[in-house]
């Protein structure tokens, strides 16, 4: 909560809650806001929904029909590519995507350079079952982690295990490094699972982490203004005075972040002082931030357009290459020798040779993946109450 | 044929929805078979189910909107959509999500709308519970004005968040973004509101 300088008042503005007041706040007003609709809303939406024709099924129902001339078929077609574009009609990413009957968008968002594709159904290799929906995954080598409400589940390729219960208020968001999970909440936790003794261990951080890294045995717990490094060892807290940051990843002494207004910007990793800044990019869109290190190298979503990856020199601060894609992505996961990159607006998954940056592969996904990371080489897409795990060339 | 509102599932919604955080959003209540029958093109089982749903779809579209006009609006135009696009929908136990999604789309075209038509409300109708403690009134009354003034993505992700308590991905569906966009989003939401917060504030001092 920041000072804004000024004498005492009568009564406690709104504006002096801390962050846990005012989001009780923010509920109560919600909750006070009326729930009822007006009594005449359904009766004037029914009766237009009985004036109203369904769309048919779609465009093979409609040929097989047998009736209804080409040309009308095409302007139909016209028209809703149209509609889509102009107005965001719901044809986009839903339910219903990827329907044979539908005109799902695998190419919305890629410059016109790029040729259309149909992408073959992702490989999958197994399939584990939560019993309950996953927030989160993070893994170390051949074992992983599920961030729930209220525990942590632990799985391997070949088995999800009994969930650990956490008490972690809101959980937004898990790491895992050295055989050990770190996942964040409200309420300034952090919460770890001891390799050694299976202990949960639960450490106040002073703030909400809505982004959390670990490596060489420090954890760094990004909030609103402020990131916190953790000394695993020694259990010392410290603030890096910066903010804004949307995604990090540690590699070496550097902490690589992207910050809100789309700059790239290693920091050391113990202090925040700024070691390099990537210039930033034209203003060209709202990209999902994802970045991480791997390979010897930094790789990141273009936070330009959000359609290509970025690989960066670490020692110089450099692009030393970068992959076109052509999709809009939003998240990265590098292995051993591969790089996938994960668009959920468009269902797919992307695979990159990391040694030629070449792409390998685009592979169509469920379109309810919400989370993308790497078990046993391999990429791991969290779906809802199911973690994928794919065959990957 | 009379729709009534049924219990439970619709009626005086609780202060927070049925959705608890950490939920599905495939609710078992809502009848899978009946939006099967609609989307067969049964017209009074999709009317049942728009019964079950609208006051559901109205508390959300009036918190994002603010107005009641605008919410009425937003409500009928994704309840329109439905129908028309229903035959689509090719899992019905994605009904609940689907039509959040249909919702909050609706809430963005009104949105822009009313911006087209320069007609932003900053009034809001105050037909709230009057009994409670002054100061809890004030410092709501400030929260409102703040919350007006957000952007329409801001006042979804915490409609979201902080009314129906969905979870991160299912957020992630209802709005049409990526899970670590909701998590950006909701960051720039809240200390958004927080700014507006202390903004009047200032303001309020200067006028001391």
């Amino acid at each position: 909560m920041s000072e804004r300088g000024r004498g005492p008042r009568r009564e406690r503005d709104a504006a002096d809650l801390t962050d846990a007041e005012l989001r009780a706040a923010v509920v109560e007003f919600l909750a006070s806001e009326p729930t009822t609709a007006p009594d005449h809303l359904l009766a004037a939406t029914l009766e237009r929904r009985r004036a109203s024709p369904q769309r048919s099924r779609g465009w093979r129902r409609f040929m097989a029909m047998g009736r209804a001339p080409l040309a009308a078929g095409l302007a139909a077609a016209v028209v809703v590519v149209v509609a889509t574009i102009v107005v965001g009609l719901p044809f986009e990413r839903n339910p219903v995507a990827g329907s044979p009957d539908v005109p799902a968008s695998p190419t919305a968002g890629r410059p016109p350079s790029v040729e259309p594709a149909i992408h073959a159904p992702v490989r999958i290799g197994s399939i584990l079952t939560l019993d309950a929906p996953g927030l989160a995954v993070a893994t170390d080598g051949g074992r992983g982690w599920a961030l729930r409400a209220g525990s942590l589940v632990p799985f391997t390729v070949a088995a999800v295990a009994e969930p650990v219960v956490v008490d972690l208020e809101e959980p937004r968001e898990i790491t895992a490094d050295a055989g050990q999970p770190w996942a964040t909440g409200a309420g300034g936790a952090l919460i770890t699972i001891d390799p050694a003794s299976g202990q949960v261990r639960r450490i106040g951080v002073g703030i909400d982490g809505d982004l959390v890294a670990t490596g060489g045995g420090t954890v760094w717990v990004a909030g609103l203004t402020a990131v916190r490094r953790l000394d695993v060892a020694s259990g010392d807290l410290t603030t890096l005075p910066i903010s804004g940051v949307v995604a990090m990843a540690p590699a070496g002494d550097l902490l690589w972040t992207v910050r809100e207004n789309r700059t790239i910007v290693a920091v050391d990793g113990a202090t925040g002082r700024e070691t390099f800044v990537l210039p930033r990019p034209a203003d060209l869109g709202r990209p999902a931030a994802s970045i991480a290190a791997a390979g010897g190298s930094i790789w990141a979503i273009d936070p330009g357009d959000g359609t290509q990856v970025l690989r960066i020199d670490p020692s110089t601060g450099e692009i030393s290459g970068t992959v076109a894609l052509g999709l809009p992505l939003e998240q990265l996961a590098v292995g051993s020798a591969r790089l996938w990159a994960l668009s959920q607006r468009t269902s797919v998954l992307a695979t990159v040779d990391l040694a030629s940056l070449g792409l390998l592969e685009t592979a169509s996904i469920p379109g309810n993946v919400s989370d993308l990371d790497v078990l046993a080489d391999r990429p791991l897409l969290l779906e809802l109450q199911r973690l994928l795990v794919v065959d990957s060339r | 044929m009379i729709i009534e509102r049924p219990g439970g599932f619709a009626g005086p919604l609780p202060p927070i929805l049925g959705v608890r955080r950490g939920d599905d959003l495939r609710t078992p209540d809502v009848g899978w078979e009946l939006v099967e029958r609609a989307r067969a093109g049964d017209g009074a089982a999709f009317d049942v189910l728009a019964a079950r749903s609208i006051d559901r779809l109205y508390a959300v579209a009036r918190r994002i909107l603010g107005g009641q006009e605008r919410a009425e609006d937003a409500v009928q135009e994704a309840l329109l959509l439905a129908w028309r696009d229903l035959p689509q929908l090719r899992e019905p136990e994605a009904w609940e999500g689907w039509l959040m999604r249909l919702l909050v789309r609706s809430c963005y075209r009104e949105a822009r709308r009313a911006r087209a038509q320069a007609t932003v409300a900053l009034a809001a109708e105050h037909d709230r519970p009057s009994g409670d403690d002054p100061a809890i009134i004030v410092q709501r009354d400030e929260i409102d004005r703040a919350f007006r003034r957000l952007s329409v993505d801001h006042r979804a992700v915490l409609v979201m968040t902080h009314y129906l308590g969905l979870t991160g991905p299912q957020i992630a569906l209802a709005l049409d973004v990526a899970p670590g966009t909701v998590k950006s989003r909701l960051h720039h939401a809240t200390r958004a509101l927080r700014a507006v917060l202390e903004a009047d504030a200032r303001s309020r001092d200067a006028r001391r």
